[in-house]
């Protein structure tokens, strides 16, 4: 027969039912005789109902859920499931699919629209290479740059102003984007140039599904003209990164988080890639 | 880039089918984990992603929601291993001999703020200001209703810590609440903020 004192100590694993049957029948037993630790009993479980009622944990935000929608659809594209063994088919059967399947790839990729933003940055960026004197403002000094541009267009790109190594702004330009205003600044990053041209805040569509999800904000990589860009907006600005490498789109975190504490927000995007 | 065949969609439909009602729970855990939303927003996406990968391979997983939790807490472990190790360093501020007190008076003051509607509230408070070791056992099985072994699994720890931890964080959280209804004293909250990742 258990005592008071034993039964208080698997008071516990009685009421989330985790005694065994032999344990369970001499606790109640003692229950049914003993009033004090009955009292308890019955307090305790109402407690818990109490705690199962109302601790709900919070609820993802719905954010969370559509980021991880968006992360599932491109790992199962990335993901290619063992496929059926299917009999060998003849060699002329197998070049006919493969040249359909090319043909297809390749119509493909030419009829998927490119929101107009990325198109913008793209041309700008290739007529920057094309005529390298053609920014408005030329300068290594990252804060008159910003200054520049500041009085140019009426907003505050909002871009890091201390020295990164391998980072060196080349210049800047005043762009219209329809009747908004835009900002293409350019900078050498290592080797490779790279643009990255600055909106206030616009709603840009993909019809791609490629889409990376990373600290509650969505990029979106593309491939346009041969160039390689990525598009994403935060709640002050719209941005578009443009480079012929793709390394350098994205390394190009460091024009915006160049400080040492701002690259710790970063940490983990390129694995995320 | 090709869009998905038919078996990719089928497969990412049942996957999501049978791992995304966890979602919220998950989520819950994350936070807890790591205190707060953004890297909890990270850890539950990398889990899932994570769990994709290997549902492709083990297809024969039978208890998906114990499995997503160990998963997050394995990840958290590798990714946030300075903090993980900060979360297990936390010394538990509980009076392990503290005698025994009933919830009677507790249920009573209880009841008067279920009428005032503050209820749910007080408990997160309460919740929330518990050590992390002991939130976790609490949420686990007071939220979650896993049992006593696949909580030990997912902490990994010994079962009979996993008692301890539970009959500590209940204590406590009985604790916190009476002392804030019953007497209207603020108790401090049992956790200490934790140091960023640098």
């Amino acid at each position: 027969m258990y005592d008071c004192s034993s039964v208080m100590k698997m008071m516990d694993a009685h009421l989330d039912g985790e005694l065994d049957v032999k344990e369970s029948l001499r606790v109640q037993t003692h229950l049914q005789e003993c009033p004090y630790c009955r009292e308890n009993f019955l307090s305790e479980h109402a407690f818990q109902d109490l705690l199962r009622q109302n601790a709900s944990p919070t609820p993802a935000p719905e954010f969370a859920r559509q980021c991880l929608s968006a992360a599932l659809s491109r790992e199962a594209r990335r993901h290619q499931p063992a496929r059926v063994r299917w009999p060998s088919p003849p060699l002329f059967a197998t070049v006919g699919a493969a040249a359909a399947l090319l043909w297809f790839v390749f119509a493909w990729s030419f009829s998927t629209p490119v929101p107009g933003l990325v198109q913008l940055a793209v041309d700008q960026h290739r007529a920057y290479l094309d005529h390298p004197d053609s920014l408005d403002v030329t300068s290594d000094d990252v804060r008159a740059v910003a200054a520049w541009l500041k009085g140019a267009l009426g907003f505050h790109p909002g871009l890091s102003v201390e020295p990164v190594a391998n980072l060196r702004v080349v210049g800047a330009r005043a762009l219209a984007d329809g009747d908004r205003r835009a900002a293409q600044l350019v900078y050498r990053l290592g080797k490779d140039t790279v643009s990255l041209l600055i909106t206030p805040p616009q709603d840009v569509r993909f019809a791609s599904r490629d889409v990376i999800a990373f600290k509650n904000i969505l990029f979106h990589p593309a491939d346009v003209d041969g160039y390689h860009t990525l598009q994403w907006s935060d709640n002050r600005h719209t941005y578009v990164l443009v480079s012929d490498q793709s390394k350098a789109v994205y390394e190009g975190c460091v024009i915006c988080h160049g400080s040492r504490q701002s690259r710790d927000t970063t940490a983990g995007f390129q694995e995320g890639i | 880039m090709l869009g998905f065949d038919g078996r990719e969609t089928a497969q990412k439909a049942e996957f999501e089918d049978l791992t995304l009602p966890y979602l919220d729970s998950l989520y819950g855990f994350a936070v807890v984990l790591t205190g707060n939303s953004d890297d909890a927003h990270d850890l539950v996406q990398d889990a899932y992603l994570r769990a994709y990968r290997f549902y492709h391979r083990y297809q024969q997983v039978t208890n998906y929601k114990a499995w997503l939790f160990t998963l997050t807490k394995n990840l958290f472990i590798n990714r946030y291993h300075q903090r993980a190790r900060e979360v297990s360093l936390t010394e538990l501020e509980v009076e392990i001999d503290d005698p025994y007190e009933s919830p009677k008076e507790l249920l009573v003051a209880a009841h008067g703020r279920h009428e005032k509607g503050v209820f749910q509230h007080d408990f997160r408070w309460a919740m929330a200001a518990l050590p992390e070791k002991l939130r976790l056992a609490v949420l686990l099985k007071d939220i979650e209703g896993f049992d006593y072994r696949e909580i030990a699994e997912i902490m990994g720890c010994p079962i009979g810590t996993v008692m301890s931890r539970l009959s500590r964080g209940r204590n406590l959280l009985k604790k916190s609440l009476k002392d804030y209804w019953v007497t209207g004293m603020i108790p401090e909250p049992a956790h200490r903020p934790r140091k960023d990742l640098s």
